[in-house]
């Protein structure tokens, strides 16, 4: 049963209520799992992928039969790896070489893990391991390849991480340690999907050539999460907000949090989404390189919600109070646009850097750049898609420089000219029928009140002319007609 | 290449002096010489372009014959030609003034060119504007490149208009050789952006002034997210000198070609407008007016017509309401990929420095600096009478 506050959410906006309507009703997959030629073991993993995952269990099982185990797997991988990483109750001298090892157990029979403390939400994943191991073996030696070699490098990293103590202390340190750290968690997944993409034949090549797009795809999903999650990690305990970044707005990281500061933290929060700006015309750049719908949806939804959550996020006070999220309506919305091709994802890129400019404010240090990122994101996507019509213009432009100023002057034509004039006289009938109305409603009120006109028709008889011409002169000085527009010029 | 000697018109102007600035800087050991209307020495000092290198001739583009023995007496292996008429803002979208600047921006040009060609001058490069391509208000400019048709005659303004019968005029002189020296004279065009920067008369005065002399700043035109681009004069300055050198070089791509030249950060009228008033004197809007862009172009309509019946002229028009909503901004690929040209200052660094002489200069002079504008126009009205 929905609460009574969506049910009084949704019937004040109807738009996303539509959005959901339309989403459970008319999506279709690409492709859909068929449970009747799957295994026992599959299955099982499909359980646990669904139990781990909120937001990525759905389009990985809309994937392309040839990926569909692949990345159920690769995903199940790293979200076991994750949860020794996470959990704070083993020790770093056991965790380590855990985390160091971790791809050489998805070679071992039957192996798995049941260290976790119980109130660790994926125990149950790593206690049930063998199936994940099980299934890993069946699949192709290239993805298995991928997979364990993403795997090594992710647990070094987090490895790392667990033994550097400036960090677990003192957190992220400068904008290079927080985009590596960003990497570790997050980049290097995308170029593990990127090799299998490209493995599969349905992303292009090239994308291997441009490994800094991959990274952007992982880094923004990342910086976006982080600063969401700005409220719900510092209860943890969990830094992730680089102290360059923060030292620019306060001394000690924990004001951020508190209400008092509620407006620099603010101003902290929009360097924080300035940040990841940087990154999104580089995520749009990726997905033009993909070939299969399936893939192309699973890459583009979390590239929307992520847009879209730093619009949420940007200049809102709430996210230090509570966890903020994009509604349910709003999320079916940016599924429904996220499933259909690039052009439709690039409007909503953007739909929600327009809401970040309307949302900046000249009060912020950063105000500036932060127009200036979300501008160069619009003209980056006018780029791949041009509003206005090319070829023409272009083929205009080529006649004109052929043939020489004046080839191209728009051709003088009666008609148009005939039905502009009837445009500018309506116009000005109408101006003036308006300005009679209200001259004559002014006029009115004043009667109905009481003015008194029969006197001041008298004034205005040329036997007071001198008088009203001294009254005018001594009263009025030089006009200076004055514009709320200052305009361009070179 | 040795030690060219360089002639800059209208190098003592904001334009101009940036582009002589850049060159000292850039080539201490060429030879600059200055051409002007007039030669205030006060400004040369103020503006920092007196130098030894840099000799100033007093010469107006009109007068054929001193161009003419200017030239023969030096010849000069090139030309940066800044010298034109910009119409002050009020006269933007008006058509009084088009005789003017159809003199100087097109006689002037085509004079400067004629007296290059007589001396065997190698490098012309000429001071266009996007103004060329972008004046036409009916139409929507995003993204555009060199590919974009320029205007036509009676279609956009009378600056645009008369710039790009002169641009035209330079690049088909493109690869004319010389009777008497037998060179080959290669021309290219540069377009910058709005421009703002040190000594800027028009830019930066009119936004300033919402503040200052008027309370305006609360009111939004539009939605306040159309795209448009400016330029700093500094990055301006250095496009030419990127341009002269190319032409110079052993591999001229750059000849006959035309470039858009901006900071490559395109923001809204409207955001550059806050940035400026915040620069200025950390002035902030304590409220928003929304004046939806309809209304304001039916309220510059009216403006235009009291205008037509006051002869007062006014700086609300159809024209300036279009200037603050249009979408108008260029990609920077090509100039990027021929001339080498990346913006050396973001729009932000240039600002400061804007608006810290801007600052200074209106408590030196009181609170009205007079524009090169209005002198100019006093000078022309002389000249042509």
């Amino acid at each position: 049963m929905p609460s009574a506050s969506s049910v009084v959410y949704y019937l004040t906006h109807p738009g996303e209520l539509r959005s959901i309507i339309q989403w459970k009703t008319w999506h279709n997959a690409v492709h859909e799992r068929d449970e009747t030629k799957e295994t026992e073991n599959q299955k099982k993993c499909f359980h646990y992928l669904n139990k781990t995952s909120r937001s990525f269990a759905a389009v990985i099982q809309e994937l392309h039969p040839e990926l569909l185990m692949p990345v159920c797997l690769f995903y199940l991988i790293l979200r076991g790896l994750d949860t020794i990483e996470d959990d704070t109750s083993i020790s770093a001298k056991k965790k380590e070489p855990t985390l160091r090892n971790f791809y050489t157990y998805l070679e071992l029979d039957g192996w798995n893990y049941t260290e976790n403390r119980p109130e660790e939400k994926d125990r149950d994943l790593l206690v049930n391991f063998d199936c994940v191991v099980r299934e890993f073996k069946q699949q192709k030696q290239e993805y298995r390849d991928i997979i364990a070699d993403i795997t090594k490098r992710m647990g070094n990293g987090m490895a790392d991480y667990c033994l550097n103590a400036e960090f677990n202390e003192k957190g992220v340190d400068t904008i290079r340690d927080y985009d590596m750290y960003c990497y570790y968690v997050a980049g290097l997944v995308g170029e593990g999907l990127t090799s299998m993409f490209v493995e599969s034949k349905f992303g292009n090549p090239a994308l291997l050539d441009r490994p800094h797009l991959q990274v952007s795809m992982g880094l923004f999903l990342q910086k976006t999460n982080i600063i969401r999650d700005i409220k719900e990690d510092f209860e943890d305990n969990r830094r992730f907000w680089p102290r360059e970044i923060w030292s620019n707005h306060v001394d000690n990281f924990s004001d951020l949090l508190k209400p008092e500061n509620r407006e620099i933290a603010l101003n902290c929060s929009s360097e924080m989404v300035l940040n990841a700006l940087d990154h999104a015309d580089e995520c749009l750049f990726y997905l033009a390189g993909l070939r299969e719908q399936s893939v192309f949806n699973f890459c583009a939804i979390p590239q929307s919600m992520a847009i879209a959550t730093l619009a949420l996020c940007f200049r809102n006070p709430k996210m230090f109070e509570r966890n903020v999220k994009i509604t349910k309506g709003e999320a079916c919305q940016l599924m429904l646009e996220s499933t259909q091709n690039l052009q439709v994802v690039c409007d909503v890129f953007k739909k929600y850097t327009r809401i970040i400019r309307r949302k900046n404010v000249p009060q912020d240090p950063n105000f500036l750049k932060i127009s200036i990122a979300c501008g160069k994101i619009e003209q980056f996507i006018e780029s791949i898609f041009p509003s206005a019509n090319v070829k023409e213009i272009v083929a205009k432009g080529e006649l004109q420089r052929k043939l020489g100023l004046g080839a191209v002057a728009p051709k003088k034509d009666d008609k148009k000219d005939d039905a502009q004039w009837w445009d500018s006289l309506y116009l000005f009938l109408m101006v003036m029928g308006l300005i009679v109305v209200v001259f004559g409603s002014m006029t009115l009120t004043a009667w109905a009140l009481g003015a008194r006109f029969d006197l001041i028709f008298k004034d205005l008889m040329p036997s007071n002319w001198g008088q009203l011409k001294q009254e005018f002169v001594s009263h009025d000085g030089p006009r200076i007609t004055s514009s709320p527009v200052a305009h361009q010029e070179l | 290449m040795a030690s060219p000697l360089v002639f800059v018109t209208g190098g003592t102007g904001f334009v101009g002096s940036a582009i002589v600035r850049a060159l000292l800087g850039k080539h201490p050991t060429w030879k600059l010489s200055v051409l002007d209307m007039s030669i205030d020495k006060g400004m040369c000092q103020e503006r920092g372009i007196t130098h030894p290198n840099v000799e100033f001739v007093a010469i107006n583009i009109l007068d054929i014959p001193s161009l003419n023995e200017a030239f023969q007496h030096r010849r000069p292996e090139a030309v940066i030609h800044v010298a034109g008429f910009v119409p002050p803002l009020e006269d933007r979208y008006r058509r009084r003034l088009w005789k003017q600047a159809y003199r100087i921006n097109v006689d002037g040009t085509r004079n400067v060119l004629d007296a290059a060609k007589k001396v065997g001058v190698k490098a012309f490069v000429y001071t266009s504007t996007c103004c060329v391509v972008i004046d036409d208000y009916t139409q929507s400019y995003a993204n555009i490149d060199e590919r974009w048709p320029v205007v036509e005659q009676g279609t956009a303004s009378i600056y645009g208009e008369t710039k790009a019968v002169a641009e035209s005029l330079v690049l088909q002189a493109n690869g004319s050789v010389c009777e008497e020296t037998k060179s080959t004279l290669l021309t290219c065009s540069i377009r910058p952006a709005t421009t703002f920067g040190e000594g800027d008369h028009q830019l930066l005065p009119s936004i300033v002034s919402c503040i200052i002399d008027k309370n305006e700043s609360v009111f939004q035109v539009g939605d306040g997210l159309n795209l448009w681009d400016t330029v700093y004069v500094g990055n301006s300055a250095d496009a030419h000198v990127l341009a002269l050198e190319n032409l110079l070089s052993d591999d001229p791509s750059a000849a006959g070609e035309a470039f858009f030249i901006q900071n490559n950060e395109p923001t809204s009228f409207r955001e550059f407008c806050l940035a400026v008033w915040k620069q200025y004197n950390g002035h902030v809007p304590s409220f928003t007016v929304p004046v939806p862009a309809g209304l304001a172009w039916v309220l510059g309509a009216v403006m235009e017509a009291l205008t037509w019946f006051t002869h007062t002229p006014a700086t609300l028009s159809r024209g300036s309401v279009n200037d603050a909503t249009a979408i108008r901004y260029a990609s920077g690929e090509k100039s990027r990929r021929i001339l080498g040209y990346e913006p050396r200052f973001s729009t932000e660094e240039g600002l400061k420095r804007t608006c810290t002489e801007y600052r200074q200069r209106r408590e030196k002079s009181g609170s009205h600096p007079k524009s090169n504008t209005e002198m100019l126009i006093q000078q022309l009205k002389a000249s042509l009478n």
